[in-house]
């Protein structure tokens, strides 16, 4: 009896053994599935890959530089840049001419200088008679009596409209009239979803 | 007749039965062994390929992921040539089910520039063939909708430019078997294909703006000029990268066409010219460094041809006066610069052509590289010719590099096709004294400011170089009216970072260039919109408040009577 227990213990072991190793077969049958996916997925990766180098090279022949080059000769008309537009500094940009001014943004009449010539010489007279009807278009005298009138009336009140009305002009010349209604249909969207929120 | 059998006697004991019930068990028990070896073998590799299976994806993806031969990009990764799986068309004639002279039709309608004949040849043909070798996708399609199984479309690695002829000449191209002929793909094949370096893409110095820009501008003068030929380079001068390098007439290494071999030739490092004019930089240049001519202000003596050893040296439109230093290079002296080369002596002037490599291949990566037209033997008068670029024939690259040691500080370094990056330019040698640069950069500038280079003047680049119209040796002499009119230059002059040669050749006069052959009014303006156009790219912004001082040199020039 106590042999045959002895010998069935030989038996037990074995089979726990093997209950185990059943047990833990599922575990390899997984890391085995999960491996063949990884491949395939690795396979499908080169493909893309494959497929990305293919339409790379397709977009690279269609915007060759010869294609590039027909295209600005049939329809764009670029050209190289003139050196007089490259700026190499802040202060070249800020003393730039030459930009559209805004109306009305520094609506001051230029400083006009009197040219005194030499009084004889025939030359400069006939000079002068041409730029003679040039500081009659300006209006320096219209400027004399805007400053006195707001040195006498409240200056602080002038500028806020003035300023505005500067912003108004710029935004008018740099923001393109769809760009500024996509931006009023944005606040409005806001301004309403800001409404419904709370 | 009887016949008699003998019966083997019994003669086994028990004994010996015994014997062999043991062997025939003992056999048995080896086979069950064996068998059972052969079980544990197979279940042990089972368990082997259960627990360490890393050998079935990863390893054979990687190798899909290196391609067949490597790209070659240019220096921002712009890819210039690339291996990828194109599609060809091909046809089993004894496959085929339709009839042949309906399937001749259809092709014919999907590729209308090959003749009908040549299609039904190979459909009845009696091998397999190719109909076609690179078949666009849609091609593809349409030739697989016919139906027929006797069309199979394999997929092929094909090498692509994706550029087209961009720079053609320089990339070279490959035979059917994928092998480098010509240009890079050639001399760099075993970086290519060799499996250790072709994941990594070959990055070369070309920029691929900058050569468009080139080839657009020089390919339109020599179109507008009916010129035969043309080439060009710009070299960055401090270590001899080639950042374009076109060649023209050109060919499609895409589609390559048997018999156009003018076509494939690299103008830039595989045709001679006598570069002219272009030369009298270099020979002043070495006279200054050798302290032949030690001041700009010294007069030479122009009023008359010089005649030596029966050979006269002309100039093209002589001043009739005494010209200095500035006066003879703006005006293009070839009197003064003979009498001066003379001075230099014939020794002093070899050198200077040796320290240039004017007697070696160009130095570059290619494998077509010429061997120049070095004079035979230096006499007095070689010496004098070849101060102004005549009897002496030197590739355009060779002028190149040579120009670029001029205005670079005096040191000449070899040209190079592969992208430098974080490397130290090479050695190189000096040719030329620091201070000696610094004078001909002052002298190069006056040429295009106030001299025949004036249509080069980039307003903003400070632009300097020097014309040279040089006549075309023929047959019994120089031939007056074919001209190979070059222009070298390099700018900005008061650092100069890139020298930019181009080259006509045979440009006729037309309305284009004012009805001149000569350099200045063909190449200059060439150089003048390349400039303009590729110097931003280059990195080089124009700037009209900078220029070289040259306020030393300018009160030595003849201006309308008024200049002394």
């Amino acid at each position: 009896m106590l042999m045959a227990a002895r010998k069935l213990q030989g038996i037990g072991l074995v089979l726990l053994v093997l209950l185990f190793a059943m047990a833990l077969y599922p575990v390899s049958l997984k890391v085995a599935a999960t491996r063949s996916e990884l491949t395939r997925i690795e396979r499908k990766i080169d493909r893309t890959q494959a497929n990305i180098r293919y339409l790379e090279s397709e977009l690279a022949v269609r915007a060759s530089m010869r294609q590039l080059e027909q295209w600005n000769a049939d329809s764009f008309g670029y050209s190289a840049p003139s050196a007089s537009q490259y700026l190499a500094s802040e202060r070249q940009l800020a003393s730039l001419d030459g930009l559209p001014r805004a109306r009305g943004a520094n609506e001051v009449a230029p400083v006009l200088m009197a040219m005194v010539s030499p009084v004889g010489t025939p030359e400069p007279a006939a000079a002068a008679a041409k730029p003679a009807p040039a500081p009659s278009t300006v209006k320096p005298v219209v400027l004399a009596q805007a400053e006195t009138s707001v040195q006498s009336d409240s200056p602080p009140r002038m500028a806020p409209t003035r300023r505005r009305e500067q912003l108004k002009m710029i935004e008018d010349q740099l923001l393109a009239e769809s760009t500024l209604a996509d931006l009023k249909r944005a606040a409005a969207r806001e301004a309403a979803g800001g409404k419904t929120a709370p | 007749m009887n016949t008699l059998v003998v019966r083997p006697a019994r003669v086994r004991t028990a004994g010996v039965r015994q014997q062999i019930l043991l062997t025939a068990q003992q056999r048995l028990m080896m086979l069950m062994l064996l068998f059972m070896a052969a079980f544990l073998l197979i279940s042990m590799r089972l368990v082997f390929f259960a627990l360490f299976d890393t050998a079935s994806g990863s390893s054979d993806a990687a190798a899909a992921f290196i391609p067949a031969r490597a790209d070659i990009v240019d220096r921002n990764g712009v890819p210039l040539a690339r291996t990828i799986d194109g599609y060809s068309i091909r046809v089993v004639p004894s496959k085929l089910l339709n009839n042949r002279q309906y399937l001749a039709d259809e092709l014919v309608k999907i590729f209308p520039d090959t003749p009908r004949e040549e299609f039904l040849a190979r459909l009845n043909g009696p091998r397999p063939t190719y109909i076609r070798r690179r078949a666009l996708p849609d091609q593809v399609a349409a030739v697989n909708a016919i139906g027929d199984v006797g069309f199979d479309f394999p997929r092929e690695k094909e090498r692509l430019y994706p550029q087209l002829s961009l720079a053609a000449q320089l990339l070279g191209f490959t035979d059917a078997e994928g092998h480098g002929v010509t240009g890079v793909e050639g001399s760099f094949d075993k970086q290519l294909t060799d499996k250790a370096t072709r994941g990594e893409p070959l990055v070369l110095s070309i920029d691929a703006r900058v050569q468009g820009v080139l080839e657009s501008e020089l390919g339109n003068a020599v179109t507008n000029l009916e010129a035969i030929g043309g080439a060009g380079i710009i070299l960055d001068v401090h270590t001899g990268e080639v950042l374009a390098m076109t060649s023209l007439p050109t060919y499609n290494p895409n589609k390559l066409i048997a018999g156009d071999a003018a076509a494939r030739r690299n103008a830039v490092t595989y045709n001679l010219y006598e570069l002219g004019s272009t030369f009298k930089p270099l020979s002043i240049g070495a006279a200054i460094d050798n302290g032949v001519v030690t001041s700009m202000a010294k007069r030479y003596d122009a009023t008359k041809p010089l005649a030596i050893a029966g050979f006269k040296i002309r100039d093209s439109h002589n001043m009739g006066r005494w010209l200095n230093v500035p006066e003879t290079l703006i005006h293009s002296s070839n009197i003064v610069t003979a009498q001066i080369a003379d001075q230099l002596g014939k020794e002093k002037m070899e050198a200077l052509f040796r320290s240039l490599e004017f007697n070696k291949r160009p130095e570059i990566e290619l494998k077509e590289r010429a061997f120049p037209l070095w004079p035979k033997e230096w006499g007095r008068l070689s010496t004098m010719t070849t101060a102004y670029g005549h009897g002496i024939a030197v590739t355009p690259l060779h002028l190149a590099n040579a120009y670029a040691a001029l205005v670079n500080g005096g040191i000449w370094r070899p040209a190079t096709v592969l992208k430098l990056g974080d490397k130290a330019p090479p050695q190189g040698h000096r040719v030329f004294k620091a201070s000696t640069s610094a004078r001909m950069r002052q002298l190069l500038r006056l040429i295009v400011s106030d001299g025949t280079g004036r249509q080069a003047d980039a307003p903003g680049f400070r632009v300097g170089g020097k014309t040279g119209s040089a006549e075309k040796p023929g047959a019994g002499g120089y031939r007056r009216h074919s001209l190979v009119s070059t222009f070298a230059a390099a700018f900005p002059m008061d650092n100069p970072r890139y020298v930019i040669l181009a080259m006509i050749d045979e440009p006729k006069g037309n309305a284009f260039s004012s009805g001149q052959r000569t350099a200045g009014y063909t190449v200059a303006p060439v150089v003048k919109k390349v400039v303009m156009r590729a110097g931003p790219m280059l990195g080089v912004f124009p700037d009209e408040s900078r220029d070289v001082d040259v306020s030393e040199l300018t009160p030595l020039l003849w201006k309308n009577g008024e200049g002394e």
